[in-house]
């Protein structure tokens, strides 16, 4: 459903770990379920085996039995977007990633409260009431 | 009077997506542009009040994907990433809140039935959005695609009221100085009920159309003073 994009350094959607997102949402068993449905169905209709479809073969039957592939998509899709975007190897690629100074975070030097300044600036933000 | 007028901040939620690379997906998610030019009543508008524009960081790159997807915008398969890639960073988000006017229908009761562990009553809410709103919303989402038009954008969206937000509980105790008509008084003091004290938006007469926290605040400190003024005395009211 996601392919890679080598010239980004994107991986293909089953290199991120789409099943404990399923798992997560506790539709891991009937995901499963209806994969193999799908296979049947689609060996059924073309006599393609849907494991060795290339991507070609697999956009064109995405377009042509869309009916077929609905519960799957409906079901997988989000779970894989929640994987695939949070994924750091992919945020990396599409420019969103660990940027300095994280992941290590910016290191504070004993007795530096450089970071306080703009508190120290501010100064008090409560009032004294009046007794 | 306790639980009448409640008002809430019905949003609506306004998208722009451009062909240059706004690089929207970054930076805080809180309003970096405010305006104010429609939050007044204005006699040419068939509702009275008005609204607040608050423009938003724009969706992430999760975010992107699944509004795309869920558009069909984005598809699945090799066009993938060509489909993310144009619409990731370039879509302008923004966000109206309306002015909610008081309605003594709109409240919080104490449900017959449902009870919590202690036996305490759960709250009941009965809202519903007024004509007066529902005009207001219309105008809001019209305007705010128009100005996603005239920023550039070659495609708007539009839609509201947002079900999972603007939940700023207000009106339910209002403040004012004739206990037939309010609560509290204004030092939040209860009319009825010697020493309770209400400080939070439940005291706010008017809802307004921008987050009411520095509002509240504000009343609470006010709140805060008359208790200390008034501490020597608790007893004796």
């Amino acid at each position: 459903m996601i392919p890679a994009d080598d010239a980004r350094g994107l991986p293909d959607g089953s290199k991120v770990s789409v099943e404990e997102f399923l798992k997560l949402e506790g539709i891991y068993e009937q995901t499963l379920v209806h994969l193999e449905e799908l296979s049947h169905q689609i060996t059924a209709a073309t006599g393609l085996n849907f494991i060795e479809l290339t991507q070609n073969q697999f956009d064109v039957l995405l377009k042509e039995q869309k009916r077929i592939f609905e519960p799957v998509v409906k079901q997988v899709g989000p779970a894989l977007l929640k994987a695939y975007y949070t994924n750091p190897i992919v945020q990396n690629g599409i420019g969103v990633g660990d940027k300095p100074p994280f992941p290590e975070g910016k290191l504070v030097y004993e007795g530096d409260l450089e970071l306080l300044e703009p508190v120290f600036i501010r100064g008090p933000i409560f009032r004294s009431i009046e007794s | 009077m306790v639980g009448r007028n409640l008002m809430l901040h019905p949003l609506g939620y306004v998208e722009g997506l451009f062909h240059e690379d706004l690089g929207s997906h970054l930076g805080p998610q809180g309003c970096c542009i405010a305006s104010h030019e429609f939050y007044e009543t204005n006699e040419d508008n068939d509702f009275k009040r008005g609204y607040s524009f608050q423009v938003l960081r724009g969706p992430g790159p999760l975010e992107t994907a699944m509004s795309g997807v869920l558009r069909r915008e984005i598809s699945w398969g090799s066009t993938h990433h060509e489909d993310f890639g144009r619409r990731f960073g370039k879509i302008a988000s923004m966000t109206t809140i309306l002015e909610d006017l008081p309605d003594p229908e709109n409240r919080v009761t104490l449900d017959q039935t449902r009870r919590d562990s202690r036996g305490v009553p759960a709250p009941r809410v009965s809202y519903s959005l007024g004509v007066n709103t529902k005009r207001m919303l219309t105008h809001a989402l019209t305007n705010g695609r128009k100005l996603m038009q005239a920023a550039g954008a070659y495609k708007s969206y539009a839609f509201g009221p947002i079900r999972e937000t603007g939940w700023h509980l207000m009106g339910t105790t209002r403040m004012g100085v004739d206990p037939s008509t309010s609560v509290v008084d204004s030092f939040g003091r209860s009319h009825d009920v010697p020493n309770l004290y209400v400080a939070d938006s439940s005291v706010f007469v008017t809802a307004g159309a921008v987050n009411p926290t520095s509002t509240l605040q504000a009343i609470a400190l006010r709140v805060a003073d008359g208790i200390a003024h008034d501490f020597g005395k608790i007893g004796v009211r």
